[in-house]
């Protein structure tokens, strides 16, 4: 079921809008820091999250880089598309094909969300695990366990599917005085 | 495992900015991280995070030693020196200047070192600190093949 979804979900969501809850735990579960936020996405492979505070960050994949904007710090930077991907996979998720990247398998259904399990095929990713819930087409749920087993899950609401989104959300222009440093 | 990290009152959290000027050997560098500091150069932890919530290191030092684990496994170093290395690997940034950084982020110099007074801060160990606010900045120019850093230490009310 899940991995019909989630072909399903690429297949026929091309772009969307959706905001999000992060709850990040620690491995022993005591420490807990909740963030929202907004994703967007544009196939093949663009998108953008606008982070809250604390983090109040904003990374905009534009197809060929990765900007990390930093509003706080006033300070942008970029990063080839490839080599961020393993630090953010719901990126991965805009992506063509998550098959190239992870292993993919049913995990089950709980309720109304069905569940795939997607294994890094990089070892170095980053990433212990990730499971990924759809709810029919649409993206429900996120969990992630970090290099570190620290869990991260990310629950979506209000999903936009095939929503419109301006080009230039999808693009990079640095604000006044902003320090821009390009590509590592 | 090292010696329990001391009460989390004791303690820093926020967000760290650095940039790397391009030097010959390597091009410019810039990031930022989350931040929870707590305890002193004798013992204390650090956890950076981030900016999207992926744990990125946590360190502990104590009589037991100074222990990193960044996703590749935990690593023991001889002193805090070499896990500043090892922390500024993770970030993808320069060595975080850590044993010094308690004393800075009170605003004063460090008692067993040499500094010298300016009109808004001090220098110290080659670095230029300056803290206003909730706001810690540290500079040093090019040396040893590496491009001039700047890292900007943004404070939030500890957790």
């Amino acid at each position: 079921a899940g991995l019909d979804q989630l072909l399903r979900f690429q297949r026929e969501i091309q772009s969307a809008r959706v905001q999000f809850t992060q709850t990040v735990s620690s491995p022993d579960g005591k420490k807990q820091r909740q963030t929202r936020g907004q994703f967007e996405f544009q196939r093949p492979n663009r998108f953008r999250f606008d982070y809250a505070a604390p983090q109040s960050q904003i990374l905009i994949g534009d197809g060929k880089k990765v900007w990390m904007i930093d509003p706080d710090l006033n300070q942008a930077s970029s990063r080839a598309l490839d080599q961020v991907f393993s630090s953010t996979p719901v990126a991965l998720l805009a992506g063509a094909s998550l098959g190239e990247a992870f292993e993919l398998k049913d995990d089950g259904q709980s309720g109304d969300l069905a569940w795939v399990a997607a294994r890094p095929k990089q070892t170095d990713a980053g990433i212990q695990s990730l499971r990924i819930a759809l709810r029919g087409r649409e993206l429900a749920q996120l969990e992630i366990v970090d290099g570190l087993g620290q869990r991260s899950r990310m629950v979506f609401q209000g999903f936009e599917a095939n929503a419109k989104i301006e080009p230039e959300r999808l693009r990079f222009a640095p604000q006044p005085g902003m320090d821009v440093i390009e590509g590592q | 495992c090292a010696s329990p990290p001391p009460a989390p009152s004791s303690g820093w959290a926020g967000k760290l900015g650095y940039q790397v000027e391009a030097s010959a050997e390597r091009r410019a560098q810039a990031g930022s991280a989350l931040f929870e500091l707590q305890g002193g150069p004798e013992r204390g932890q650090i956890q950076l995070n981030s900016p999207l919530g992926t744990a990125l290191a946590h360190a502990a030092w104590g009589t037991d030693g100074v222990w990193l684990d960044d996703g590749q496994g935990r690593r023991r170093f001889a002193h805090l020196d070499e896990l500043a290395q090892a922390l500024g690997d993770a970030l993808q940034g320069p060595a975080l200047p850590l044993t010094a950084l308690f004393d800075w982020l009170e605003g004063r110099p460090q008692a067993e070192h040499p500094h010298q007074a300016g009109p808004d801060g001090f220098e110290q160990l080659g670095w230029k600190v300056q803290r206003q606010e909730q706001t810690l900045t540290l500079s040093r120019p090019a040396q040893g093949g590496q491009g001039a850093i700047r890292l900007r230490i943004l404070l939030t009310p500890a957790p």
